[in-house]
């Protein structure tokens, strides 16, 4: 009996996530790719740390029968950093979908019968609700750089604010 | 509709793979979130600095003088001339790489030119052009290229990218100062009328008026009675400050977020609070109203004429000493510069506590001793009785900030204060603590909204460490020494770590403080119950 496309992806795990972390890191400069993969030191390196880490989870997450948005613990700090670099929206979240051609690479898809191709299916719907979830975040995080402006200016100016209240009283008092 | 691209055109055109072309062929992107808007031209020109005019960093033309080149090669001449160190820092570099992974902004970013070796390039390579023979007969291939006005765009790019905290120069094996470097290119850059707002306005306020913010004596003066209010509501002590009193023993001086900024503001309170109740006669000055020096991002002229003011005012008010409050950069000011550009301060006496008699040997030149230094002095000798109970719901880490510590090896103090007023504290991993500390990525007048992308990229690796300890002990507050620090850190917490809130250390020093005649406190200077008051 032939193996089932979940056992293959689980089988193949390794191989398909080394991957999808150097796809991932490929969207950077030649010169930052080679220290986010060299650098072990999550501290030294929180950004190529990350990815492997995060991407490993995920990728265990999708094989599991959860809803992706369990899997927000581990999209948010991928796209939480990329909604802060340099990176067009699309390109912000694209990892995500590039998981897809991956696994058609590595587990040579066009060999798959017909019930493999209802699981492969399954599996990148599975992906499609991810990438959505991924947009989710990067909204929300680029939602939460503009709510920060907002609350740095009213921080800075609390004690200004203050005065010209109190002057204002003071006015109001004497008139 | 004819015109409108078939989606798959569109979709081809997308190209999400990184450039591979030479590092001097990329040119910088000016998006919004990624540079700081210009300085207005009527406040460069009111500084008397040159070629004040309108400009924008997405215009193509940045309208420079004239002899724009002439002016960048006879600058670049002059300071090679005036700074042996410059010269060195140029010739030595053997490009090893020592600092290449160590810039917050490239950690964070990936951008190669936020490479200290690359950005101090974008320099160099001017200067071989320029003035070197190998690099006049090799041109690219001697890594030298020749100026034109994309050079000027991408210094005014990167090196308004660097924060200046030195972090690279703790690995380089030669020693080479990259913040010092980043420094020239400001310094070139001003020459040319191109600086930034957040920067100019500052200097502009200070050397007007007294302050950063532009804060008259009477504001100034009326800010610091809301927080006597806000002292005498907590503890019911009514505290006098004098303001420009002649005669007192110490002239006092702060960075002047710690008045208007939360959360400065209860680091300020915490100064009154520990001045009165050691009893020590000092003064703080309206015109001197500010540690700051936001001279020290643009040119070395603005650099010297505001420290110079904090000098002038000591004079004026007679004075025998300085203290100066939690900031960052004025002590780099102060430690590495002050002495051989506006001092030494001959007219001011040796720094000597008068509560524990302790005099401070290592500010003998300049007379100025940071407050941590003074406080770690008093806890030493016993001059204060310190509750630390009061901060127990405060679970504590400690962010070095750059200037003081790495700067100026203000390392132990911070730590001793804090291990007497508060009872958990936790340090973040030792790779960046200490002299290896991660800077907050808002230094050197970087801390404006507009650049708010980019700071969340530079603060990374710093916000990474904090999410380490808060996550494993429960941190819940972020203690630095620096007002930049807990202007910034805040929105940085909130962005990579909510629920960390930041807090300098004589606010957790007030807390802790037993004031004679106090009455029972219910709350900290935040307001919020002490723990046990809940109720």
């Amino acid at each position: 009996m032939k193996e089932s496309f979940f056992k293959k992806l689980e089988e193949n795990q390794d191989k398909i996530v080394k991957k999808w972390v150097e796809f991932a890191l490929s969207t950077y400069p030649s010169k930052a790719k080679e220290f986010f993969e060299k650098q072990k030191d999550p501290f030294l390196n929180p950004v190529g740390n990350v990815l492997k880490n995060e991407l490993m989870e995920i990728y265990k997450g999708l094989l599991q029968p959860k809803a992706p948005e369990d899997l927000c613990f581990h999209v948010d700090p991928i796209v939480r950093v990329r909604a802060v670099q340099d990176f067009s929206p699309s390109s912000a979240v694209m990892i995500f979908w590039g998981l897809k051609d991956i696994v058609k690479e590595v587990l040579e898809i066009k060999d798959f019968d017909g019930s493999e191709w209802l699981e492969m299916d399954r599996f990148f719907r599975r992906i499609d609700q991810l990438c959505l979830l991924a947009f989710d975040i990067f909204m929300s995080c680029r939602e939460k750089i503009w709510e920060l402006k907002t609350k740095e200016v009213h921080a800075n100016i609390r004690n200004i604010l203050r005065h010209y209240q109190n002057q204002r009283k003071k006015d109001e008092g004497g008139s | 509709m004819s015109k409108l691209p078939k989606p798959k055109d569109l979709a081809s055109s997308i190209n999400y793979t990184p450039p591979r072309e030479h590092w001097m062929d990329i040119k910088p992107e000016f998006r919004p979130g990624t540079y700081s808007y210009p300085a207005k031209p009527q406040l460069v020109e009111k500084m008397g600095f040159p070629n004040p005019h309108e400009w924008s960093p997405t215009d193509e033309d940045w309208h420079l003088p004239e002899n724009w080149q002439e002016i960048v090669y006879n600058t670049f001449r002059d300071r090679l001339e005036k700074y042996r160190s410059l010269k060195v820092f140029m010739d030595i570099c053997v490009r090893c790489g020592a600092c290449a992974d160590k810039c917050h902004y490239f950690i964070g970013s990936g951008d190669p030119k936020n490479m200290p070796v690359l950005r101090a390039e974008l320099l160099r390579s001017i200067y071989r052009k320029d003035f070197t023979t190998f690099g006049k007969i090799l041109g690219r291939f001697g890594g030298a290229r020749k100026l034109t006005e994309d050079v000027i765009k991408e210094w005014f790019y990167y090196f308004y990218q660097c924060t200046e905290c030195r972090r690279c120069s703790l690995f380089c094996p030669y020693g080479i100062d990259t913040a010092e470097i980043t420094m020239m290119g400001r310094e070139i850059l001003h020459e040319l009328g191109i600086s930034i707002n957040w920067v100019m306005e500052p200097i502009y306020n200070c050397f007007h008026v007294g302050n950063h913010i532009g804060i008259p004596p009477h504001t100034f003066k009326d800010i610091v009675d809301f927080m006597c209010d806000d002292i005498e509501e907590i503890t019911g002590i009514r505290i006098e400050v004098p303001l420009n009193k002649k005669g007192a023993e110490v002239l006092f001086v702060t960075p002047s977020g710690d008045y208007f900024a939360d959360p400065g503001t209860y680091t300020f309170m915490g100064y009154l609070m520990l001045f009165h109740e050691i009893g020590l006669d000092y003064t703080m000055s309206t015109y001197a109203a500010e540690g700051g020096n936001f001279g020290l991002f643009n040119s070395f002229e603005a650099m010297k004429r505001l420290n110079a003011k904090i000098y002038a005012e000591a004079k004026r008010l007679g004075v025998k000493w300085i203290l100066g409050g939690e900031c960052g950069h004025m002590w780099r000011v102060i430690h590495q510069y002050m002495d051989t550009m506006n001092g030494p301060a001959d007219f001011l006496e040796v720094p000597r506590s008068p509560i524990t008699g302790t005099v401070f040997h290592n500010a003998k030149s300049t007379k100025m001793v940071h407050i941590c230094e003074f406080t770690a002095d008093l806890i030493k000798h016993g001059a204060i009785k310190l509750d630390p109970s009061r901060n127990d719901d405060l679970i504590v880490t400690h962010h070095d900030s750059c200037n003081p510590s790495r700067a100026m090896g203000l390392l132990e103090e911070p730590r001793y204060i804090l291990k007497h007023v508060c009872n958990h504290f936790y340090e973040m991993p030792e790779q960046t603590i200490r002299e290896q500390t991660f800077c907050c990525g808002s230094g050197a007048g970087l801390n404006n909204d507009e650049f708010m992308e980019m700071r969340m990229r530079g603060g990374l690796p710093r916000a990474n460490a904090v999410k380490y300890v808060h996550d494993k002990y429960g941190v819940n507050t972020l203690t630095c020494i620096c007002a930049i620090d807990r202007a910034a850190l805040p929105t940085l917490m909130d962005y990579w770590v909510p629920g960390v809130r930041v807090a300098g250390i004589h606010e957790l020093v007030a807390n802790a403080l037993v004031m004679k005649g106090e009455k029972e406190r219910e709350t900290n200077l935040r307001g919020e119950p002490l723990p046990g008051k809940e109720g």
